[in-house]
C-alpha cells in the first residue's frame, strides 16, 4: 500500500510540474509576512460576492489571496487590482487537451507559490468562519493549531437560504439569511479515519430519497501545505457536480480526536449548487433558523471550539 | 519597626522577549510609569537591526530606567538559554538598580498587567518577607502531568525533546538500561514550578550565585526543561519564606504550553486573582485595551485578597469538557457520540417497544402514557413512510427532522432508529422508542386502552445483570440540542432487555441495547 501511495504522488508530482508551463506568473508576489494565504479556485465567472468573499477575509487576517483564474473568465479588475490579491491564469484549453482538471492547475500554484505556508481552501461563494469569530482572526487559529499540532483543520460547508431583500454582492450575517440546524448525519469510516457528514438542504431537496449520495459537506479548509499534499474532490459517489471539495491526501481529511476534540470551523457558503435553487426561500421554521451570529452555528453542532479555549 | 523599604516596596521588573518587540515596547511603558526600573533581554534570534531599533526606543519609555541587555543568548523553549537569559538579567539588576529596589519580577514581553501597580506595592509591602515562586517538591506532589518527573534530571538530556524526538528518547533509554542515574545535589530538594516569579532581591541575589557554582550549572544545563526545575530549586533552598503562590495568572493546555488570552476574555482575566496575565494574543488589541483602562484607573478592580494566585475554575472545566466531546450534544469528529454515532454508543438509557399492526392502539396508548410519565419521552412510528414520529409531534429532534424517512432506512446504524433484531421494521411492525427515567429502577406505567375493554396497567423492567456495572456510570446529564425542554435523562447506561407484559411473549422483543 505504501508503494502504491508513493507512486501515487510521484505520478502526480510529474503531472504538476508538466502542468507548470500552462500558468502565468501571479500578478504580484505572495509576501513572506502573510501567516495565512486565501487560495480560490475561480473555474467560471465568478458570483458577484467574490468581491466581499475577499473582503471578509481581510478581516479576519488573512492578508493575501492567490486566485488560480481561468482563462475563460473575466474577472473585474477592481479585484484583481487590489495589492492583497495575487491573480495567476492557467490555459483552460490546452489543459484539457492534456487531461488535466482546473484543480491540478490549483495543486501546481500552491506547490509553486505556497509551499510551507498556511493555506485557507475556499471557493468564490464561501466564507470561512470559526469559533469565536469575529473576535479572533484566523492567525490566532493557526496559532492555536500549531501549538496543538495540527496541520489542519475541518470545517463543515453549510449553505445559506436565502429569502427576499438579501443583496446579491453583501457577505454573511444579512438579514433574511438562514441556514439548517437540523437535518445532518455523520458517519465513519473507520479504516480511513474519516468522519464524513452529509445533510442540509440536500437531504430535504435533491437528495431527499437517496441520503447515501447526497455530498459530503466537510473537507479540510485550513492546513500547512507540504509537499506531500494535494487537493482532490469529494468522494467520487457523492454528487460529483460542480462543488469543490478540495481535500489534502493521506487523511488531512480526519476529523478524529486524538487526545481531545478537535476544532471544527464552517464555510458558509452562498449561492449554493444550482441543484439547490429549487429549494424553497428562507422561512424560519423549526429546522431553519435565522443566521444572527456565527456561534448559532456552535449550538446547532455545526462548529466545534475543541479545547480552544 | 518595620524598615522604609519595606513599607513601600520598589520593583524592579525583568523582561524576557522573543518577538513581536512592538508589544514589548507597549509593556515596557506601562511597567516603568510610576518609575520603577525594567531590564529587557531580547532573544538573539531577533535580527541586529530590530535589536538596536528596539533599544532606542525601549530606553525612551521613562519615566523609570530601562535597560536592554547587550550580551543576548538564542533561546529556545525547554533549553538551558532561558535560565541562562534569566541570571544575566539578575546581574545586570544588581549592578544597576538602587537600593530601595526590593524585589524582581521575572516577567514574558506576551505578559502584560491585571492590576495597577499601586495595588501590587501595597499587596507586597503586606507581605514583606515573602518570595512569590512556585515550588512543589517533586516528593510532593506532581506540579503538572508531563511524562518524565525525576527522568528530568536523573538522566543528562543532550537532545531537544521537540527538535531532537527521536534520539532523545533513544539517549535517556540508553542511560536507563546503563544504570547512569544521576543524585540531585546535595542540599537542594528537586522542586518544580512556572518559569515566572517575583523574588525579594536578596534571594535573587543568591540564587544567581548559586547558579553560577559550575558544578551546579553543569548539572542543570543537561537537566530537562530546567527553567522549571533550577531557580525553583535553588529558591526552595536559600528562601527562609516561600509563598509558593503565583502573581502572574497562567494556564497550561494539554501539550504543556500556556493558553493564550484572546479579545473577549476581558472579564474572565480580570476576575483572577492575580497581578499580571501569561500571555497576551499578539492580536488582542481589546483585551490589552481594557487592561490599560484598569491599570489607568479608569475601572474599577477589586484587590486579590488572600486568594490571590488561585485560579478560577474556568479553564480547567472548559478543557476537560472538550476532552471528550460535549456529553449530550453533537460533537463533530468525535466518534462516540450519543446521537451521531450508532445507537451501540448512545450513553443514555432507552428501550425498544415493538409489536405487530394489530396492536397498534395498544402501543399507541401505551406511547402517550409514557408520554405522561415525568422525564420519559416516547417517540413513535420511527419508520413510517411518511413522517417519522417524533415524540409530541415534533418537526425536529435533535440533529434529525421528521421529514427524513429516507435515512431512517438507508442509515439505519447511523441514527438510533434501527430495527429491533438488528433489521428494519417491517411493514407490520410498530416500534416504540423511549428513554428510561434516571432511577434505573423498575417502573409501573398506567394508561387505558382506546379499545376500552379495561384499565390496563404495565410493567417496565430494566431486567439482567448487565446493567449492574453500567449504573456506576457518571451522569452526563446534559440535554441534546434541539431535544425538548424537560427530557433529561441520567447517564446511566440504558438498561439491556425490557418486558412489556401487555404484549404477546411471541412479539416482545428482548435485545440488549447495543445489539438492537
Amino acid at each position: 500500500m505504501a508503494v502504491q501511495t508513493d507512486v501515487v504522488i510521484i505520478a502526480r508530482r510529474i503531472k504538476e510540474l508538466r502542468l507548470l508551463p500552462l500558468l502565468s506568473k501571479p500578478t504580484r508576489p505572495v509576501p513572506a509576512t502573510a501567516e495565512v494565504v486565501l487560495l480560490c479556485l475561480i473555474e467560471t465567472d465568478p458570483p458577484p460576492c467574490l468581491g466581499a468573499m475577499l473582503e471578509h477575509h481581510r478581516r479576519s487576517l488573512v492578508r493575501h489571496a492567490l486566485l488560480v483564474v481561468s482563462s475563460d473568465v473575466v474577472l473585474d479588475d477592481a479585484i484583481a487590482r487590489e495589492p492583497t490579491v495575487s491573480v495567476v491564469r492557467y490555459d483552460a484549453g490546452r489543459l484539457q487537451r492534456r487531461g488535466a482538471r482546473p484543480l491540478d492547475a490549483l495543486n501546481a500554484s500552491a506547490r509553486r507559490w505556497l509551499r510551507d505556508r498556511w493555506c485557507l481552501v475556499v471557493a468564490p461563494n464561501e466564507f470561512f468562519v470559526h469559533p469565536f469569530w469575529p473576535k479572533r482572526r484566523v492567525p490566532e487559529l493557526v496559532a492555536f493549531l500549531e501549538m496543538e499540532r495540527r496541520r489542519h483543520l475541518q470545517a463543515v460547508t453549510v449553505d445559506l437560504i436565502e429569502g427576499e431583500g438579501v443583496e446579491p454582492g453583501g457577505g454573511i450575517l444579512q438579514p433574511g439569511q438562514g441556514f439548517d440546524r437540523a437535518g445532518y448525519v455523520q458517519s465513519f469510516w473507520e479504516r480511513q479515519g474519516m468522519a464524513l457528514v452529509q445533510g442540509g438542504p440536500w437531504l430535504r431537496g435533491p437528495f431527499r430519497h437517496d441520503p447515501a449520495r447526497a455530498p459530503v459537506l466537510n473537507r479540510t479548509a485550513l492546513f500547512r501545505w507540504r509537499r506531500n499534499l494535494f487537493l482532490r474532490r469529494a468522494r467520487a459517489d457523492a454528487f460529483a457536480g460542480g462543488i469543490l471539495a478540495v481535500w489534502p491526501y493521506r487523511m488531512m481529511n480526519t476529523m478524529h480526536a486524538v487526545e481531545h476534540v478537535s476544532p471544527v470551523g464552517a464555510l458558509l457558503r452562498r449561492f449554493g449548487h444550482t441543484v439547490l435553487a429549487g429549494t424553497a426561500p428562507f422561512a424560519p421554521g423549526p429546522t431553519t433558523v435565522p443566521l444572527d451570529d456565527v456561534s448559532a452555528l456552535e449550538r446547532a453542532g455545526l462548529m466545534t471550539r475543541g479545547q480552544w479555549f | 519597626m518595620m524598615s522604609r523599604a519595606a513599607e513601600s516596596p520598589r520593583l524592579a521588573f525583568l523582561v524576557l522577549a522573543h518577538e513581536r518587540l512592538d508589544l514589548v515596547q507597549r509593556l515596557l511603558r506601562r511597567l516603568v510609569s510610576e518609575g520603577d526600573a525594567a531590564f529587557v533581554h531580547v532573544d538573539a534570534k531577533v535580527p541586529a537591526e530590530a535589536f538596536a531599533a528596539f533599544r532606542a526606543e525601549a530606553e525612551r519609555s521613562g519615566p523609570g530606567p530601562v535597560t536592554v541587555i547587550d550580551n543576548r543568548v538564542r533561546c529556545a523553549w525547554g533549553d538551558w538559554s532561558l535560565v541562562e537569559a534569566t541570571l544575566r538579567l539578575i546581574e545586570a539588576a544588581e549592578e544597576r538598580v538602587d537600593a530601595a529596589t526590593t524585589h524582581l519580577y521575572l516577567l514574558s514581553g506576551a505578559d502584560y498587567p491585571t492590576r495597577p501597580l499601586a495595588m501590587l506595592r501595597r499587596f507586597l509591602a503586606d507581605r514583606p518577607g515573602q518570595d512569590f515562586i512556585e515550588c512543589v517538591p517533586m516528593h510532593v506532589a506532581r506540579w503538572n502531568d508531563t511524562w518524565l518527573l525525576h527522568e528530568r534530571y536523573w538522566y543528562r538530556h543532550y537532545f531537544h525533546v521537540r527538535r531532537q524526538r527521536r534520539l532523545f528518547r533513544w539517549s535517556m533509554r540508553l542511560q536507563e538500561q546503563l544504570g547512569l542515574r544521576r543524585r540531585f545535589p546535595a542540599g537542594l530538594v528537586p522542586c518544580l514550578g512556572s518559569q515566572w516569579w517575583c523574588l525579594r532581591r536578596a534571594t535573587a541575589r543568591a540564587v544567581a550565585a548559586r547558579l553560577r557554582e559550575p558544578a551546579l550549572a553543569r548539572f542543570f544545563r543537561t537537566t530537562w526543561v530546567p527553567d522549571e526545575l533550577a531557580i525553583q530549586s535553588v529558591a526552595h533552598a536559600v528562601s527562609d519564606s516561600i509563598a509558593n503562590r503565583l502573581l502572574t495568572y497562567y494556564e497550561f493546555t494539554d501539550y504543556g504550553v500556556p493558553v493564550v488570552l484572546h479579545d473577549g476574555q476581558e472579564a474572565f482575566v480580570l476576575a483572577q486573582p492575580f497581578f499580571f496575565a501569561r500571555k497576551l494574543s499578539p492580536y488582542a488589541e481589546h483585551l490589552r485595551a481594557t487592561l490599560d483602562e484598569v491599570f489607568d484607573g479608569r475601572q474599577a478592580v477589586d484587590p486579590p485578597g488572600d486568594g490571590y494566585g488561585k485560579r478560577l475554575p474556568d479553564y480547567e472545566r472548559a478543557r476537560l469538557l472538550f476532552r471528550h466531546g460535549l456529553p449530550g450534544r453533537r460533537t463533530l469528529g468525535w466518534r462516540r457520540d450519543p446521537w451521531w454515532g450508532e445507537l451501540r454508543d448512545n450513553t443514555r438509557p432507552y428501550f425498544v417497544l415493538a409489536g405487530a399492526e394489530a396492536q397498534a392502539e395498544v402501543l399507541r396508548d401505551l406511547a402517550d402514557a409514557l408520554n405522561g410519565e415525568p422525564g420519559l419521552l416516547c417517540h413513535r412510528d420511527l419508520f413510517n413512510k411518511d413522517r417519522i414520529g417524533f415524540a409530541g409531534g415534533a418537526d425536529c429532534f435533535g440533529p434529525f427532522t421528521s421529514d427524513q424517512t429516507a435515512i431512517a432506512a438507508q442509515f439505519p446504524e447511523r441514527v438510533p432508529l434501527r430495527g429491533a433484531g438488528g433489521r428494519a421494521a417491517g411493514p407490520r411492525e410498530r416500534l416504540r422508542f423511549h428513554r428510561w427515567p434516571g432511577s434505573g429502577g423498575a417502573r409501573t406505567v398506567h394508561w387505558r386502552s382506546q379499545r376500552g375493554d379495561c384499565s390496563r396497567r404495565g410493567r417496565l423492567e430494566p431486567g439482567g445483570q448487565r446493567r449492574a456495572a453500567p449504573l456506576q456510570r457518571p451522569n452526563p446529564g446534559r440535554g441534546l440540542a434541539g431535544e425538548p425542554a424537560g427530557t433529561r435523562s441520567s447517564g446511566i447506561r440504558g438498561p439491556s432487555r425490557f418486558r412489556c407484559r401487555h404484549l404477546p411473549a411471541n412479539r416482545t422483543k428482548r435485545r440488549a441495547g447495543h445489539k438492537i
